[in-house]
């Protein structure tokens, strides 16, 4: 049973990195099957996925992979590495087919995209903020529920240069290159 | 202590500086978080996780960073604590900052902890207990983590059961005297200038009494 607490919010708390939650899954201090993303230090629990997250995850999949050049590799759910302190599971990554997922950077994220059901102000929050700081270039955060996007551009160390809102009926189309071939409606998929 | 309380202004000095052996932060408020048990902690530290000296303490299942420490309040925690232990006999002993596991997810580090001797154990964790009802008096001396310690903390114990705490602000020149300990808070919460006697209620402890203006190092104005 893993316990959560928002407690001592407000004050500083021990950060802890990438190497020492490795260790701590290694001495029995986390189980292998919590499931979780380290956030600047500090370890938040993930969300269970419920039906409506599953099928739009689903549906972006099948549309990227799709249209995936063969030199491009689609990532589910791939622990990223964002920094010592920051390994994240974004929902679909896209990065070069040539690098090792345990070498893969911010910049190295052609695309992010994040489907947020409960976790939404989170996403659209906290966690955009850190994947514009590593350099992600861009980013969606879908919303389960209602089938809006945020697409995320230009990423700097205060934020996103844009952020443009896409609603179900409009197309969804990366800025890379390379992902020119993929066009996303969320509408289309039932 | 490693005490460096370094809070990096961004990532980048944050991930540049070799000299940080932890970090703290509070970048995820407003999402639950982990909490942590106190065999979390004693596992943490036996595979060499984190450090024993590392200045946290386990409040509730998040370990919270403990500032740094000045003279003025080195001087007033040392002051009280011998003053203590002076007055009491060997039945009761005085903790000067000692870890004390109040539940299965909080560790304190008070400035001062009075107990009867025999009421202290040891934890299946491996740290020191002295059951909250038994516990005669427990003070903390605080000017930065003011805040912390009057609200939150200060509700921990209250709801743990402690009898009486002191919370002394060093900024203020004040104590703040907590009573009548209930799950949602202390009752009676009290404040005392520097030249008020404060006496503990706790027949225990009965006459014993102490004025902060009377510590060397608080009878004037810290900030000079």
């Amino acid at each position: 049973m893993i316990h959560l607490t928002q407690g001592a919010e407000g004050f500083p708390r021990r950060a802890f990195t990438i190497d020492e939650v490795e260790r701590m899954i290694a001495a029995g201090v986390i189980g292998k099957d919590e499931s979780f993303e380290l956030i600047e230090g500090e370890i938040v629990p993930m969300a269970a996925k419920n039906h409506i997250h599953e099928r739009v995850k689903s549906a972006l999949t099948l549309a990227i992979a799709r249209a995936l050049p063969d030199d491009l590799w689609l990532g589910v759910e791939s622990s990223i590495r964002l920094s010592r302190t920051s390994l994240v599971e974004p929902d679909l990554v896209v990065y070069r087919r040539d690098l090792r997922l345990e070498e893969v950077k911010g910049p190295d994220l052609l695309l992010a995209i994040e489907v947020a059901e409960t976790t939404l102000a989170f996403d659209r929050g906290r966690k955009a903020q850190l994947y514009a700081a590593y350099g992600v270039n861009e980013l969606w955060v879908v919303d389960a529920a209602e089938r809006t996007t945020w697409v995320h551009r230009g990423p700097t160390a205060l934020g996103w240069g844009s952020v443009v809102v896409v609603p179900p009926t409009g197309e969804l189309r990366p800025e890379a290159p390379g992902l020119y071939p993929v066009r996303v409606r969320l509408a289309d998929w039932d | 202590m490693l005490a460096r309380p370094i809070v990096p202004a961004t990532f980048d000095a944050m991930l540049s500086n070799p000299l940080v052996d932890f970090e703290v932060v509070h970048g995820t408020d407003g999402i639950a978080r982990r909490a942590f048990s106190a065999a979390d902690v004693s596992r943490m530290l036996e595979a060499g996780i984190m450090q024993e000296d590392e200045p946290f303490e386990l409040v509730e299942g998040e370990l919270v960073f403990m500032n740094a420490q000045g003279f003025v309040h080195d001087r007033i925690k040392t002051a009280l604590a011998r003053k203590l232990g002076r007055f009491l006999s060997e039945d009761f002993f005085v903790g000067a900052e000692i870890s004390v596991q109040l539940s299965t997810r909080s560790i304190v580090r008070p400035d001062v902890v009075v107990g009867p001797e025999q009421a202290a154990t040891r934890t299946a964790e491996g740290f020191l207990r002295i059951p909250a009802a038994q516990i005669l008096l427990l003070i903390e001396v605080a000017a930065t983590s003011l805040s912390f310690d009057r609200g939150r903390k200060a509700a921990l114990y209250a709801r743990e059961g402690i009898a009486e705490h002191w919370m002394i602000d060093t900024n203020r020149r004040v104590a703040f005297v907590h009573r009548g300990a209930a799950p949602e808070g202390f009752r009676q919460v009290e404040t005392m200038a520097h030249d008020d006697e404060l006496r503990p209620a706790a027949p225990e402890l009965a006459g014993f009494a102490i004025r902060l203006g009377d510590i060397a190092g608080f009878d004037r104005d810290p900030s000079r």
